[in-house]
């Protein structure tokens, strides 16, 4: 009896430590996810005018701009990584305009803008980085003998990583 | 010029003939010296006159310690400091002067008693970045219940402090891997990096973990994974403020071996490497800083 009931203790400890272990590493996700949430906000924030701005040069890109901004729209709602990615590549082509309009492109207000983004661009590949190392590490928990069976039993779930194409600020000369 | 071979040629036709020359005619005095010792120890032993035979014996040990004392400062005087000035002309090095304890303390390392340190290398590395090192040894002293002192080697190597230009809010360290122990007691500040490589052999703790991301680019991770799997030596970092705290586990620098010869190529060829090295990682890390908008 008293060998049975110290197998159960060891057992509920074993099962507190995987538990409580998880609970940290979700966490973490959760806290770098957060960073991401804040860097992309900062960096979609600043479509509408950069629309304006380029709208200025180059009216009929009208595709570009409505696409922009139906996924900015959709972004905020629902804060989905997917979204956010095709939002981010949508946002690159638009820089890229710049390089098909000389005027826009040597516009004070486009280079701002530029200078900006690449700042933000910058944190938020460091931060996606991040996001992704404890990801990995959690979604490695979770499939890894004996913590996948405390995994499923608290209905722990697998996160998905966040890609991102490297900004297209980069391979524009920005000079003030 | 920065390759080795071709500044170690530049010090062996220059300074070759001249070195040797010193170390023989110094080797012939001690050997003179040692000889006449000897022979009056001997006289005073069978003569029964103590004080001069305990007066000789210490005369004997120290011609033996310092024995090659004028043959290390030339050495210091000539073959590292043209070493340094061929590395990088801005950089000067003084054997007199050494790095301020004031200064190791801002780096954060472990806790210790007893500061000693030598030999300072300063200048501007690429004209820009304000850069000193030198020779630090740290001691921890403790004392046991019945009295007993003991004093521990903390630290003896290299210390680099350079100047980034870019103040880095809170502080990111750099130390060894810590393995498991590492990670049953690590602080809040420990984070891991996307290198499994680089998670082997270093541990990152910062307050700031997107900024150290942004400092640690794989570029960066690959060179400092290179040099210690190429060398298998110690070293650890700290950022902090506006500088760049570096040091490296080597023992004592930029000394004369008695037993070696003057321009062993080896030795050098080591004193060129942790310089290189140093000079290389506060590039690396200060234009990396220079390109983000912090």
């Amino acid at each position: 009896m008293e060998v049975a009931l110290f197998i159960v203790f060891i057992f509920f400890i074993i099962v507190f430590l995987i538990y409580n272990g998880l609970i940290k590493k979700r966490n973490s996700v959760k806290q770098s996810r957060s960073s991401i949430d804040v860097y992309l906000t900062q960096r979609f924030e600043l479509i509408p005018n950069l629309v304006e701005c380029v709208k200025g040069y180059a009216d009929h890109e009208k595709t570009i701009f409505e696409n922009i901004t139906k996924l900015r729209t959709e972004y905020y709602q629902t804060k989905d990584l997917d979204k956010a990615s095709e939002l981010n590549k949508q946002l690159n082509n638009l820089l890229l305009i710049g390089e098909n309009y000389p005027e826009l492109k040597a516009s004070e207000n486009f280079l701002n803008l530029q200078k900006n983004l690449t700042k933000m661009e910058d944190q938020l590949q460091a931060a996606r980085r991040l996001y992704n190392m404890d990801v990995t590490t959690y979604n490695t928990s979770l499939q890894v003998f004996p913590k996948n069976l405390i995994a499923s039993a608290f209905r722990f779930k697998a996160e998905k990583l966040f890609e991102l194409e490297p900004g297209a600020e980069k391979n524009i000369n920005v000079n003030f | 010029m920065k390759n080795f071979n071709e500044i170690y040629q530049k010090l062996y036709n220059e300074y070759h003939e001249e070195m040797e020359n010193i170390h023989q005619e110094n080797s012939k005095k001690l050997k003179k010296k040692i000889t006449i010792t000897i022979i009056l120890l001997i006289i005073s032993l069978f003569t029964s006159m103590p004080i001069i035979t305990i007066g000789l014996t210490i005369y004997l040990l120290i011609l033996l310690i310092t024995q090659n004392g004028k043959f290390k400062a030339i050495y210091k005087d000539t073959i590292i400091s043209s070493l340094i000035h061929y590395y990088d002309s801005s950089l000067t090095f003084d054997k007199s002067r050494s790095i301020s304890s004031i200064v190791y303390k801002q780096a954060e390392f472990e806790r210790y008693d007893e500061f000693y340190a030598d030999d300072y290398i300063s200048g501007k590395i690429d004209g820009i970045i304000d850069f000193s090192m030198g020779d630090v040894h740290t001691i921890d002293v403790s004392t046991d219940s019945e009295g007993h002192i003991t004093r521990t080697t903390v630290f003896q190597g290299l210390f680099s402090t350079g100047n980034l230009d870019k103040t880095v809010n809170g502080t990111i360290k750099m130390r060894s891997d810590k393995g498991l122990l590492g990670k049953f007691f690590s602080d809040k500040t420990k984070m891991s990096m996307d290198s499994g490589e680089f998670e082997k052999h270093f541990d990152i703790y910062a307050t700031d973990k997107i900024l150290a991301m942004r400092i640690f680019t794989s570029d960066i991770m690959d060179f400092l994974i290179s040099f210690k799997t190429e060398n298998k030596i110690k070293f650890e970092l700290t950022i902090k403020n506006n500088n760049l705290f570096l040091r490296i586990h080597c023992g004592n620098m930029f000394e004369a071996s008695s037993v070696k010869k003057a321009l062993d190529f080896e030795t050098l060829h080591k004193y060129f490497k942790y310089l290189d090295f140093m000079c290389e990682l506060n590039k690396k890390i200060y234009y990396v800083l220079q390109e983000k908008d912090l």
